[in-house]
């Protein structure tokens, strides 16, 4: 597979694997919505809920990572198109970094 | 970035003189407008969320305060709709890449199957809210 073939297929790895996630996050909010701390670590002390919280942030944020790069290449000239997409990058890592530090916490006790 | 690809086009707008507009425009502008919606502020949000969870029962009573104003809570409903939205007429992306349901009739058929998943995703979600 050619480089870009294989940014092809992954993405659309990640928006399959993202039906059951995005799915899971609508549950997940609605639950959660109007909880307080003691009911929201009862529902991330579920491991299953911890795991899908780090899938979701993990394939969500990929997805966001390639969509918005997308968006960037459709629209903003080569000026500030390669500082756009960095920043779309960190932000992206920044909150996989977050959610991993937070599920590690509040489901794995750390 | 070599001289060639600087002169490399941008993509038309879909708003203005290149494209009918029609349902099929709708969807298209939805799509990404959920998208940008999810990116710049619900993924934001749902992170920060999380860190809050994480600081303690103060900070996260702080979280949740705000979700409960009326801001918070149109961020809220607003982001149950993208999802749903975004979830849906993801779906049918996929279908196409598989060189599916691309005749005309059945991009229009998918396009309202869509958004009455749409609708059905959203309902059920606040049902599980309220």
């Amino acid at each position: 597979m050619s480089a870009g073939s294989k940014d092809w297929f992954r993405q659309r790895v990640a928006a399959v694997a993202l039906i059951p996630l995005s799915a899971w996050l609508l549950w997940a909010g609605a639950s959660l919505a109007g909880a307080d701390y003691a009911a929201a670590t009862a529902f991330f002390s579920q491991p299953l809920n911890g795991i899908a919280a780090l899938l979701l942030a993990i394939v969500g944020l990929y997805h966001t990572q390639s969509g918005v790069t997308s968006i960037i290449e459709d629209y903003i000239p080569s000026g500030a198109r390669g500082v756009l997409i960095f920043v779309t990058h960190v932000g992206c890592g920044a909150g996989v970094v977050a959610v991993i530090w937070a599920v590690v916490n509040v489901t794995f006790g750390a | 970035m070599s001289s060639k690809s600087k002169l490399r086009p941008l993509s038309p707008y879909m708003l203005g003189p290149y494209y009918r507009f029609e349902f099929q425009t709708l969807m298209s502008i939805a799509f990404r407008l959920s998208g940008v919606f999810m990116a710049l502020v619900l993924a934001p949000l749902g992170c920060l969320w999380m860190l809050m969870l994480v600081m303690g029962p103060e900070s996260f009573a702080a979280m949740q305060s705000f979700m409960a104003s009326w801001l918070g809570t149109a961020i809220g409903w607003l982001g149950a709709l993208a999802v749903s939205f975004h979830l849906c007429a993801g779906i049918r992306h996929l279908a196409w890449d598989t060189a599916r349901f691309l005749e005309k009739p059945q991009i229009r058929a998918t396009g309202w199957l869509a958004v009455f998943g749409t609708l059905v995703l959203f309902a059920l979600t606040l049902w599980v809210a309220s």
